[in-house]
């Protein structure tokens, strides 16, 4: 798969597992992708959860989705979007989320982008290729 | 769940999000568990992936499970485990194991057992866990 079609993979399949980091011990979770593009991987979750803490503390993550026998990774840092416009496209795609917005505004939304990842793939009808990485 | 539905729910869904930390960087991948009983939860991997040695080098991990908007998420270590009855158990199963183990030697083949694991339950049609609110059970 090259960068375009990576790409439309994680649209396709935006169930991920982000993993993270903290001191020595590694956590994992099913993450929604939220937008897939030029600009990079874009989370969103609630900044009292552990995972968000955990990125603040160390922003370093690696996220695998899997449809169809086939696995995308990629790793790379997040970095935290303060963008308003942004959280509240997100609040407005996602109405589950409106009730939070109402008590505590957005400043309990934590969004995050990972920018400049690599990815590799790996497929079930490929098992023994070797590992590439590709500039997303 | 108790104890026994979480290992159903493993031995049901055996495709398990394993997580591993190498330094500072975490690493993610889908991964079939062997089996999941009162002996613990068992995966194989061939000792020549990324995965075996980064749980080599740091073997604490956590794991997700999935099914019906359900996640069980599972906190252990990772003890190599050197059975040879258990690895010949394993190649029989796994038998695109075979090739590399004529080439390396049974050294090719990586168990491993989750030590100390304990497992948490989310219930996604169910109303979130307050934070910090999540419970634990010893596997």
């Amino acid at each position: 798969m090259d960068k375009k079609e990576i790409l439309e993979f994680i649209k396709a399949n935006p169930m991920g597992n982000l993993a993270t980091v903290e001191g020595n011990k590694p956590h994992v979770r099913g993450m929604e992708t939220y937008r897939a593009d030029e600009n990079g991987l874009i989370f969103y979750t609630s900044k009292t959860k552990d995972v968000s803490k955990q990125l603040s503390a160390n922003p370093e993550a690696e996220v695998s989705y899997v449809a169809q026998g086939t696995q995308v990774r990629v790793s790379g840092r997040v970095e935290l979007v303060k963008d308003m416009d942004l959280m509240k496209e997100i609040v407005e795609a996602r109405p589950f989320l409106k009730p939070m917005v109402e008590k505590q505004g957005y400043d309990f939304m934590a969004v995050y982008r990972l920018k400049n990842g690599k990815a590799t793939t790996w497929s079930m009808q490929d098992m023994a290729a070797p590992k590439t990485f590709i500039d997303l | 769940m108790d104890k026994k539905e979480i290992l159903e729910f493993i031995t049901k869904n055996p495709i398990a999000y394993l997580a591993t930390a190498e330094g500072n960087k975490p690493y993610v991948r889908a991964l079939g568990t062997y089996r999941a009983d009162e002996n613990g939860i068992i995966f194989s991997m061939q000792s020549d992936k990324d995965v075996y040695k980064q749980c080599i080098s740091n073997p604490e991990t956590q794991i997700c499970y999935y099914a019906d908007g359900v996640m069980v998420r599972v906190s252990g270590q990772m003890e190599p485990i050197a059975d040879m009855e258990l690895k010949k158990e394993i190649v029989e199963k796994r038998p695109f194991y075979k090739p590399g183990i004529e080439k390396n030697g049974w050294d090719y083949v990586g168990a491993f057992k989750v030590k100390n694991a304990k497992a948490t339950v989310m219930d996604m049609k169910k109303p979130p866990t307050p934070a910090g609110g999540k419970t634990w059970i010893d596997l």
